[in-house]
C-alpha cells in the first residue's frame, strides 16, 4: 500500500532508512523543523538547517522516489531564548518560497512556559500573515493535556484562522477529542514508550473515525521506528479493517492536508489520488472554518 | 463506534497478548518492590509509585481505561493560566528531542 509519513525527521535518519521507507510503499514524507539534539547558537545555524530541509533532504529522498516536504519554524525547546527566536522568525520568510515548504511547524509548547507561549503566538501570526498552513507539536507525558489545552486557548485568539489548515500533533486518548472537536487535524505519533502505539492508534480510529486523522512515526534521532506507519497498516489489517479505510488515513488524509498549502505539488507517483484528496480537503476545511 | 473491526473480539491471539502484558506488569511491580526493599528508597512515599498504584486500581473500572489512566498521569489544566502568567513545570522527555 502507498502511504505518506507526515511527520518524520529525516535529517537524523541514515540513507538506508529512505530505502526502507521506499520498499514499504512510502511515496512522501514531511519534515517539520525541530530541535536537533543541541541548542543552536545563532540565527545562521537555523538558516543552514532550513537549507538542509529545503534543499538537501528533498534530493536525498528523490533518490528513492520519495517526495520530501518540510515545515519551517523555531521549535518550542529553543523558543525559551525569545531574542534568538525572534531573529529566527524574521529569517523564516527567506525560505517560504522553497518548493517543498508546506507551512510553519512544528511550533508549540514543550514545558508550557510563558516564553514558549509568546513565541508560539508570534509564529501563528507569522503563518497567518503569509497564509501558511500550521503544524503544532504538543508536549509529552504529564505536560500533554495542559499544553494541548493551552495551545487551543491561544488559537482561539484567531477566529478567522482556517482550522482545516492546522494540525495538532502527538494526540493521545486524552487529547484527541480537544483537537478534533475544535475542527483541527489530529496527528497520532507512533513512538516507543512515550507516545501512541500502533494498536492504540487503531483504537482511536475505531472510536473517533478517520476524518482529519493522521498517523506518523516522528522518526528522529531518539529511539524511534521510521517504519511505524506500516506497523499501523499491518495492525489495522489484522483487525479486518477495509483497505480503503486504512488508505484514507495513511495516504488520502495527509495529501488532503498538504493540498491546503498554496505551493503544494502532489507526489508524482500518486498525483491522481492527490487531486481527489484536494477537493475533499477543501470540503472538510470549509465545514470547520471558525 | 465509527469503524468497527471485523475480526473476532476475543481470540487466542488477543488473550495471549493481554496475558503477556499482565505478567510483564506483575513482574515489573514485584521487581520494583524487591529492589526498593534492598535500598533506602521508600516506595510508599514516592508520588510516582502512588500513581502506579492508583492506575492499577483504575484498571478494574471498565470502559474508558486508557483515557482514564492518561488523565491520572496528567498535570491539571487551569483555564485561568493566561491571567496567572502560566504554569512553571519541570517538563518531560519524549520525541522530537524533548
Ligand atoms: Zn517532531
Amino acid at each position: 500500500m502507498h502511504y505518506v509519513d507526515p511527520h518524520i525527521h529525516m535529517v537524523s535518519r541514515i540513507t538506508d532508512d529512505y530505502e526502507t521507507l521506499a520498499r514499504m510503499g512510502c511515496v512522501a514524507v514531511s519534515e517539520p523543523a525541530f530541535w536537533a539534539g543541541f541548542d543552536r547558537r545563532t540565527v545562521d545555524g537555523f538558516r543552514d538547517y532550513f537549507r538542509q530541509i529545503t534543499e538537501v533532504e528533498p534530493k536525498r529522498a528523490a533518490n528513492y522516489g520519495i517526495a520530501h516536504y518540510s515545515w519551517l519554524c523555531i521549535n518550542a525547546k529553543e523558543a525559551e531564548d525569545v531574542k534568538l527566536a525572534r531573529e529566527v522568525i524574521a529569517a523564516i520568510p527567506e525560505f517560504l518560497d522553497a518548493a517543498n515548504v508546506l507551512g510553519i511547524g512544528e511550533i508549540g509548547l514543550n514545558k508550557n512556559t510563558r516564553n514558549e507561549a509568546t513565541v508560539f503566538m508570534e509564529q501563528v501570526e507569522l503563518a497567518i500573515r503569509h497564509d501558511e498552513t500550521i503544524l503544532i507539536h504538543t508536549p509529552h507525558l504529564a505536560d500533554k493535556l495542559r499544553g494541548t489545552r493551552m495551545i487551543i486557548d491561544m488559537l482561539s485568539d484567531f477566529p478567522s484562522l482556517d482550522r482545516g489548515r492546522v494540525v495538532i500533533d502527538h494526540v493521545e486518548e486524552h487529547t484527541i477529542r480537544h483537537a478534533l472537536d475544535a475542527g483541527y487535524w489530529a496527528g497520532m505519533t507512533l513512538y516507543p514508550v512515550t507516545k501512541c502505539s500502533p494498536e492504540r492508534a487503531c483504537d482511536l480510529v475505531e472510536l473517533y473515525g478517520s476524518e482529519r486523522l493522521l498517523v506518523n512515526s516522528a522518526g528522529d534521532w531518539g529511539p524511534s521506528r521510521p517504519v511505524a506507519v506500516p506497523d499501523f497498516i499491518v495492525a489495522m489489517r489484522a483487525r479486518g479493517h477495509a483497505e480503503h479505510l486504512i488508505e484514507k488515513v495513511v495516504l488520502d488524509n495527509p495529501l488532503a492536508l498538504f493540498s491546503r498549502c498554496r505551493r503544494y505539488v502532489p507526489p508524482t507517483r500518486v498525483a491522481d489520488r492527490a487531486g481527489a484528496a484536494a477537493g475533499n480537503a477543501r470540503g472538510v476545511a470549509a465545514s470547520h472554518r471558525a | 463506534m465509527p469503524h468497527a473491526p471485523t475480526q473476532p473480539a476475543f481470540d487466542d491471539q488477543r488473550f495471549l497478548a493481554i496475558r503477556s502484558l499482565l505478567v510483564e506488569l506483575a513482574a515489573s511491580l514485584d521487581r520494583t518492590e524487591r529492589h526498593a526493599s534492598v535500598g533506602t528508597a521508600s516506595l510508599t512515599t514516592d508520588p510516582r509509585w502512588k500513581l502506579v498504584v492508583a492506575a492499577i486500581e483504575r484498571l478494574a473500572r471498565g470502559q474508558g481505561r486508557a483515557e482514564d489512566l492518561q488523565m491520572l498521569f496528567s498535570d491539571p489544566y487551569e483555564a485561568t493560566w493566561r491571567r496567572d502568567g502560566g504554569p512553571t513545570l519541570a517538563g518531560s522527555p519524549g520525541c522530537c528531542g524533548r
